[in-house]
């Protein structure tokens, strides 16, 4: 099948010296500060229509992988092939097919959001004003076109960033938290469209975020990284497939509980304190397990059942707690 | 010219800085040549107003500009331009829109280099003005003009040279008030080795050249052999920083 993305063996190490010291203000106290790993053996590919959810906890790697697929932060190792064209090879050509939005975004203060546009869009060959309206439209940013961009809410200025990325009509559009700054109403319009986008023009979107619930929803793949690996890529489908069923039980304090609890078949314990445990139904069912408990002499003082979703998984993997999600 | 050159060379004309600069430039040309006439200030100064005064006046204030106060505006100017943009991460938004990282240092440099050249001549320009208000015609000494317009063209080019250097070290340093300071440690280095017994180190540094044209040539039309000298180690400077700037930008993480 056709490959819009392909990339792999991604590594990036950065490496900091006394010159880098005098610019950037600090200096490197041992030999990992100077050879710092950001991304290690990062693979992937995708299809046209498809949108990667590139999730992570800070310090990732996520906003280091984006960067070196545009070319702004140069690899240390790996091969990225864009629509065919390795960026080793044609960089031109091949981010000629890319679009992005990263960092925070930032525009000329002093230009409307109209000349901002056609700032960037005199870049691009085929880009007229009429595009440049269009695309303003298409976010929502007609009756602001004329606003300066210095007195943009940063939600405002996440829109003109797409608007912007979304100039010469890339195949593959790289969006680094444009959920960052909107309100709900704005979150939901937004994957609403780059999910239109993907559907109907078959652009596909290379999406870091926090926001692991709405990526759930409309990722149509998903790449965890922590401390710059893969820990967990695929379908979103097939990876929420996996998910099994998840009891929180509080049970009757006795001798060995956890030792018992652990010696029946087809359940293993995530978590517990004290006589409260959290439960991983891998084979049995709720009825099941509660039987189990019955025969093992084990009273129920309390028990609910939830799905394991993306943000446990994350959780999960990653060794974070709840109270360490926003 | 290359679209990306002329949307740095808009935003170049689009700072108000630049305009009160020269405002405040004009003002104080005129000031100055209404001043240095004076008994009081001849007196003060301990200045010869015929000296320093009528045909050669632009020539005496072209040596305040090159001196000191043209280098440190345009130091700040393109600093602003370059570490200010980086910092706010526009300088790479190019790179998203089909642009190479040489092409943003290429167009970078020839808007530097002009801008740098045309402030030169501005300032020529207001200098010729505020003495034709003061001395009226008599200033226009075919001869005299010519060595003082030809001083301004060497310095022209040494300040494109100083401005190529600048976005040089910019690329490398990327830091608005680090870059500044180096420019001023350079401005002091340059005092030294100008001062030097050092024949040599005095050829081959950049700052020897204007400070043969405007001090050991004052007032005195320059010879050829050590304008053509000047030029020569100007343009090697030039291609150096040039490069330099090339290399570090290919290295470049945004």
């Amino acid at each position: 099948m056709e490959k819009i993305i392909t990339v792999e063996n991604l590594r990036k190490v950065y490496h900091h010296n006394i010159i880098h010291a005098f610019c950037c203000g600090h200096s490197p106290h041992n030999q990992a500060d100077k050879n710092e790993v950001a991304v290690e053996n990062v693979s992937f590919e995708l299809t046209p229509g498809s949108i990667m959810g590139l999730l992570g906890p800070n310090g990732a790697g996520k906003t280091t992988t984006l960067k070196m697929i545009t070319n702004l932060c140069l690899k240390t190792k790996g091969n990225i092939v864009i629509d065919g064209i390795s960026l080793d090879d044609n960089p031109h050509m091949a981010l000629s097919k890319v679009g992005a939005a990263l960092d925070t975004p930032s525009f000329y203060g002093e230009l409307s959001a109209r000349e901002n546009m056609e700032y960037f869009s005199c870049l691009h060959k085929d880009s007229s004003r009429e595009q440049v309206m269009e695309l303003l439209d298409s976010v929502g940013l007609s009756p602001q076109a004329e606003k300066k961009v210095k007195k943009f809410s940063l939600g405002m200025k996440q829109r003109l960033a797409l608007a912007r990325a979304m100039l010469g009509q890339p195949k593959l559009i790289i969006l680094d938290e444009p959920a960052n700054g909107l309100d709900p109403q704005g979150q939901i319009s937004l994957y609403h469209f780059i999910s239109k986008m993907a559907r109907e023009k078959k652009t596909t979107f290379l999406v870091s975020s926090h926001q692991l619930h709405d990526m759930e929803e409309f990722c149509t793949d998903i790449l965890i990284l922590d401390k710059g690996k893969s820990i967990l890529q695929g379908k979103t489908s097939e990876i929420l497939c996996q998910k099994s069923d998840i009891a929180d039980c509080t049970l009757e304090e006795t001798e060995n509980l956890e030792q018992k609890l652990s010696c029946l078949s087809g359940i293993s314990i995530i978590s517990h304190k004290g006589n409260q445990f959290t439960i991983k139904l891998e084979t049995v069912t709720l009825d099941a397990f509660m039987r189990k408990l019955v025969e093992s002499n084990l009273h129920i003082q309390y028990i609910s059942m939830h799905r394991n979703s993306l943000q446990d998984l994350f959780l999960k993997l990653t060794g974070g707690t709840e109270e360490c999600i926003p | 010219m290359h679209t990306l050159t002329k949307l740095y060379a808009t935003k170049i004309r689009q700072q108000k800085l630049v305009y009160i600069f020269f405002a405040c430039f004009f003002m104080a040309s005129f000031f100055y040549a209404f001043l240095i006439s004076t008994p009081e200030m001849e007196e003060l100064l301990n200045i010869d107003v015929e000296i320093v005064g009528k045909g050669n006046f632009p020539e005496f204030m072209m040596r305040f500009y090159v001196g000191a106060v043209g280098i440190l505006f345009q130091v700040f100017l393109l600093t602003m331009f370059l570490c200010e943009e980086d910092r706010a991460k526009m300088l790479y938004q190019p790179l998203l829109h089909g642009e190479s990282r040489s092409r943003i240092v290429k167009s970078k440099i020839i808007v530097a280099a002009s801008m740098s050249m045309i402030f030169v001549l501005l300032t020529a320009i207001i200098n010729y003005v505020t003495a034709y208000m003061r001395w009226g015609s008599q200033i226009f000494e075919v001869e005299l003009v010519m060595g003082i317009v030809s001083k301004y063209i060497l310095s022209g080019i040494y300040m494109s040279c100083l401005s190529i250097g600048t976005i040089a070290l910019s690329i490398c340093i990327r830091n608005t008030w680090k870059t500044i300071f180096c420019v001023i440690v350079y401005m002091v280095a340059d005092s030294f080795v100008c001062n030097t017994g050092i024949l040599f180190l005095k050829k081959i540094w950049i700052g020897y050249y204007p400070n043969l044209w405007t001090f050991t040539y004052e007032y005195r039309s320059l010879p050829l052999k050590d304008a053509l000298a000047g030029i020569v180690i100007m343009v090697l400077y030039g291609i150096f920083f040039y490069q330099m700037a090339q290399y570090k930008i290919k290295k470049m993480n945004f």
